[in-house]
């Protein structure tokens, strides 16, 4: 009796300690893809800063041609932002298909998208074009945002453990 | 004069101390623009579109985020402005 005492014992103290370790080791692990996460996000983030702005450049060409007050396209620019990630989210709970999308970014008139100036027009139509060629899958700042995507999804992983 | 010269120094502390962490603080912009954009995109590989679609809408929110609301340097263009309010 004494000895089986024992061995329910040893094995609930093994058993402890071995859910012990496995608890740190993917603690660890989850610690060092974070810390590779923000790694890549970073890289991502001065990928990015290094190239011109697209948006900023069409803002700054247009601001130039046109008599239009600077203040006015900025409140342009920050309307169809706000509708592009109205519609980003729709597309994301799946009630919007991506061409949906891009009919409403390519600038229709539709006086609810958002891009019904100029302005709007001129940076959505850029997108759409530059979109079509699908040039961006050779740039390092896919390989970067597919990099931290995948390390996010990781990530989630344990969250839901 | 030994004190006077403390007093300086404590002084040249705290001022370049409060510039350094405003300087600090204000450069998240265009970290805000990209988690912004990463979340939204986010959902868009879970739901159905995969990393290329993702990438498109990505794409387009960070350059106009950040177009919108921050400094070449990454700080903010305009202190009450955060994309993610």
């Amino acid at each position: 009796m004494k000895n089986l005492k024992r061995l329910l014992l040893t094995f609930l103290i093994t058993v402890s300690f071995s859910n012990c370790t496995e608890q740190t080791k993917s603690t660890i692990e989850q610690e060092n893809i974070s810390e590779h996460f923000e790694k890549v996000q970073n890289e991502l983030r001065i990928e990015l800063d290094s190239k011109n702005n697209p948006a900023l450049d069409i803002c700054n060409e247009f601001a130039k041609s046109s008599n239009i007050e600077k203040s006015i396209l900025q409140r342009d620019m920050t309307l169809s932002y706000e509708k592009i990630k109205e519609r980003s989210k729709l597309v994301a709970l799946g009630k919007l298909s991506n061409e949906e999308y891009f009919n409403d970014v390519n600038g229709s008139m539709d006086e609810h998208n958002g891009f019904k100036t100029e302005l709007g027009k001129l940076i959505s139509n850029y997108y759409k074009q530059k979109h079509k060629s699908k040039a961006f899958i050779e740039t390092l700042a896919y390989e970067k945002f597919k990099e931290a995507q995948e390390l996010n999804s990781e990530l989630k992983k344990y969250d839901k453990e | 004069m030994i004190k006077n010269k403390k007093k300086l120094s404590i002084a040249l502390t705290m001022i370049f101390g409060i510039s350094f962490s405003q300087q600090f603080q204000n450069n998240y912009c265009d970290l805000d623009c990209l988690e912004e954009a990463f979340e939204l995109s986010e959902g868009i590989i879970e739901g159905y579109g995969g990393h290329q679609q993702a990438y498109e809408h990505f794409e387009i929110i960070y350059d106009m985020c950040t177009a919108i609301f921050c400094n070449q340097d990454g700080s903010y263009s305009n202190e009450s402005d955060n994309p993610r309010n």
